[in-house]
């Protein structure tokens, strides 16, 4: 029996797999007798592990730092209540928002820059002689294996003033001036983004493919007796086929860019750079807390930046689902 | 599908990757290098080679002289491997669960366990300093484990994952009697890949943590090893960079090698979960 009309409308996956489930028992009248209290009970204990160190580990530390981003910034002694006086001066705070417009800007151009990048990267690695396939996506991984902290070692080597890796190889030959990377308002974030791309690329590239290898091939074997070039097929079939990938990509894309820490924080030795160039939400976090000590004003702003970025994602799911057929 | 012009496409691209290699490669190459030269030959990225290969700054490393670095490279993996195992049997319970789930409340708690997504332990970092500090914590690598084992990614890699699994294997454990925590495992085989998969992903998730083993744990002996070669660059530039670069290369090993070794299997877990 085909599901119900109302659960047609979710996703095609899901109400197949009720039916094959033989959910709710419809298809199969037996698995009610078997399920229906089982999991009622035992499956509230299976949840357990998972919920309690999320009640302590996440909950403890968000009821904690709702109550201290309502006091006022001492750490020690007691702390007077403030009310909303916290949150209202991170609307007054210019340092915030050059953090946020700072973060918002990396994450857009990291995306930017890294889907189709390795969009690109997958289909060479689908293409390429399949004796290398594994030795070079492994190469290709590699930055994103690499300790964020010791890429940033790394890049600091890179990125450095007039003998540094870009300056030599890639700005001086083509008689431009020397860059100062990370002192250079104008280029620090570029090359933030620049290190987001070298990490990323190769992981996101590799979840790519992982997706095109399972594509189907008669898929393909159609689309040949179509066209014969290239682009139309990686375009209508390849990228809408890999949507959920791109989807899961981005995101992931931008969890992490908001959770960005190690990075700048090496980079930049813990400050948000000349003029605040590099400065992100979460080194702002750290620098109120630890290097000015007012702990009040860094709760506030960490909680400030969940519904930031429950916004984000929610555009980005949006968006998949407005890209569904 | 072999058309003529395939053969000169997978030449195209296997150069384009052999470019694409070296680029990303070359860095590490050269870290490779740097780990034998002196500091002023480190600051002039145009030499390539070393003039005369000195290991005596790894071997000072190793010899802990900065700091104790086969303890610190054993709390790193400790950290990373403790972290993964539980998170992977954690998750996968809650995603054996929700896979099965269908209730309005599981909706809820579904939802719930996504938050850890959207506000991730580096974003709670202050008050959970001050929390872990309180449950006595504080210096011990337990501080930095236990906090990421909660996993929203965790719950939906293993939601997804369980939703493939035909339902007349459960069903067929069901009827034999089977409680709910022995369907679970008697599944787990047939998840295999994506519990590899997931631990590897979480090994490398929790050995890239540097904001929470830098507040949590304090002293050397406790450090894990990205913290502490960071540490060492804050310090002073008396020390040889050589040293640096031998550290840095040795704390891709572990994750590297776990994912050498996952490769294929991870390739297949990541379809199964990004394809469905």
């Amino acid at each position: 029996m085909p599901p119900q009309p109302v659960e047609r409308q979710r996703a095609g996956r899901q109400s197949r797999q009720r039916w094959l489930d033989g959910g709710h028992g419809r298809a199969f009248p037996c698995s009610p007798l078997t399920r229906s209290k089982s999991i009622r009970t035992s499956g509230f204990w299976l949840l357990a592990p998972f919920f309690a160190l999320f009640a302590i580990f996440w909950l403890a530390p968000v009821i904690g730092g709702v109550r201290l981003s309502l006091q006022s910034d001492t750490l020690f002694g007691p702390a007077e209540s403030v009310g909303l006086a916290n949150y209202r001066a991170l609307l007054d705070d210019p340092r915030f928002f050059k953090a946020l417009r700072n973060t918002l800007t990396y994450t857009l151009a990291s995306i930017v820059v890294i889907l189709p990048l390795a969009l690109l990267l997958a289909e060479a690695l689908h293409h390429c002689w399949p004796r290398l396939k594994g030795v070079l996506t492994f190469v290709l991984l590699l930055p994103g294996l690499t300790p964020p902290a010791v890429l940033a070692l790394l890049f600091l080597l890179v990125f450095h003033g007039r003998n540094g890796l870009l300056n030599q190889w890639l700005v001086m030959p083509f008689g431009f001036a020397p860059i100062d990377w990370l002192k250079d308002p104008a280029w620090i974030l570029p090359a933030l983004v620049l290190q987001a791309a070298w990490r990323w690329l190769g992981l996101i590239a590799f979840f790519l493919l992982a997706g095109r290898e399972s594509l189907p091939r008669p898929l393909y074997e159609v689309a040949a007796l179509e066209t014969n070039r290239r682009w139309p097929v990686f375009r209508r079939v390849t990228i809408p086929m890999l949507r959920h990938v791109l989807v899961f990509a981005g995101v992931y894309l931008v969890v992490d860019a908001f959770a960005m820490f190690s990075g700048a924080y090496v980079l930049l030795g813990g400050s948000g750079g000349t003029a605040d160039a590099g400065l992100l939400l979460i080194n702002y976090t750290y620098q109120q807390a630890f290097s000015f000590g007012k702990f009040g004003t860094a709760a506030a702003m960490s909680l400030a930046i969940a519904p930031l970025l429950l916004g984000v994602l929610a555009v980005c799911l949006l968006g998949k689902r407005r890209a569904q057929p | 599908m072999m058309r003529p012009s395939s053969r000169r496409w997978s030449i195209l691209a296997t150069s384009l990757l052999l470019l694409a290699a070296l680029v990303f490669a070359y860095p590490f190459i050269w870290m490779l290098l740097a780990a034998g030269k002196s500091n002023a030959e480190i600051f002039n990225p145009r030499q390539f080679w070393p003039t005369a290969w000195s290991l005596e700054p790894a071997r000072r490393l190793l010899s802990g002289e900065w700091f104790p670095f086969w303890r610190v490279l054993g709390n790193s993996v400790l950290v990373a491997a403790g972290q993964a195992l539980l998170a992977t049997v954690v998750t996968s319970l809650a995603g054996y669960t929700f896979a099965n789930a269908r209730g309005r409340t599981d909706k809820w708690f579904f939802a719930l366990a996504l938050v850890t997504i959207v506000l991730p332990v580096q974003a709670l970092a202050i008050p959970l300093f001050s929390w872990v500090n309180e449950l006595q914590l504080i210096n011990r690598l337990w501080g930095v484990i236990l906090p990421g084992v909660a996993s929203g990614l965790g719950v939906i890699w293993f939601t997804q994952i369980f939703r493939q699994v035909p339902a007349s294997l459960r069903e067929a454990a069901r009827l034999d009697g089977a409680g709910e925590w022995r369907v679970w495992w008697l599944l787990l085989p047939a998840v295999a890949p994506a519990l590899v998969s997931y631990g590897l992903i979480h090994f490398i998730l929790a050995s890239h943590d540097h904001l929470l083993p830098l507040l949590i744990l304090s002293t050397q002996d406790q450090q894990t090893l990205p913290v502490a070669l960071a540490s060492l660059y804050d310090s002073s530039l008396r020390y040889p960079y050589a040293a640096l670069m031998a550290g840095s290369l040795l704390s891709i090993l572990p994750a590297a090698s776990l994912f050498a070794l996952g490769f294929r299997r991870f390739k297949t877990a990541l379809a199964d979960v990004l394809m469905h």
